[in-house]
């Protein structure tokens, strides 16, 4: 089955965010000290604009290669938007209760802003990676 | 109980051939639902919402029925379902 802009969406966001957050993450660990420095905020936040940009550039790039305008979403994107979401909302929860472990048992705020990055991060990689199964599948 | 195959059928192949071998993508637009959507209806792997089944039947100017069956699933009935022998 030849993909579709939404299939196409999901894995432009799926692969950007394991990437560049994989990119990161191979740069901030192992940590240099307890908590966060001024080197790590500025990657970060120069790690999410590139995000942002890849994000629209891509999307752009998307939209121009579509033959025709499909409708925003119809009733089984909806549904398999929800089934995103809920395995996504499963991986966020106990991505949480796992950094508040962490908050509890490591000092400093390096280990518990990377374990709550770490938990958005696969909480959207779940969502995508759920989605494009449905999509693939069919259902 | 194991699920024995599509319940719900449909005739979506044949009626885009009978209509000059309309493409998917024509239907989906007509339909106003997504090619995937339509890819993934004609081979039974997603059952559409009523309203989605009833326009497609409206594009192809038949009724619901010639669109869509429903067939029996093939899986085991409970016991003493009723018109079985030994259901009462």
């Amino acid at each position: 089955m030849r993909s579709g802009f939404k299939e196409n969406i999901q894995w432009l966001t799926l692969v950007s965010v394991a990437v560049i957050y994989g990119y990161y993450l191979s740069k901030v660990l192992p940590p240099q000290g307890p908590d966060i420095t001024r080197e790590q905020i500025v990657l970060f936040a120069s790690m999410v604009v590139l995000l942002v940009v890849i994000t629209i550039i891509g999307g752009i790039f998307l939209v121009a290669l579509e033959k025709y305008r499909e409708p925003k979403d119809d009733e089984r994107d909806k549904l398999i938007a929800l089934k995103g979401n809920s395995i996504a909302g499963w991986v966020l929860t106990i991505g949480v209760i796992a950094a508040m472990h962490v908050a509890w048992l490591v000092p400093g705020n390096f280990w518990i802003m990377h374990a709550l990055l770490m938990s958005l991060v696969a909480s959207q990689l779940a969502d995508s990676a759920t989605r494009i199964f449905h999509y693939r599948l069919g259902s | 109980m194991a699920k024995a195959g599509p319940v719900i059928t449909n005739n979506i192949r044949v009626l885009r051939f009978n209509q000059g071998e309309m493409t998917q993508s024509e239907l989906a637009e007509k339909v106003g639902v997504t090619r995937q959507t339509v890819y993934a209806i004609e081979k039974n792997k997603y059952s559409p919402s009523l309203e989605v089944a009833f326009r497609i039947a409206r594009v192809f100017g038949v009724p619901l029925d010639e669109v869509f069956q429903y067939g029996e699933s093939g899986g085991e009935r409970p016991s003493g379902h009723a018109g079985q022998p030994g259901a009462r």
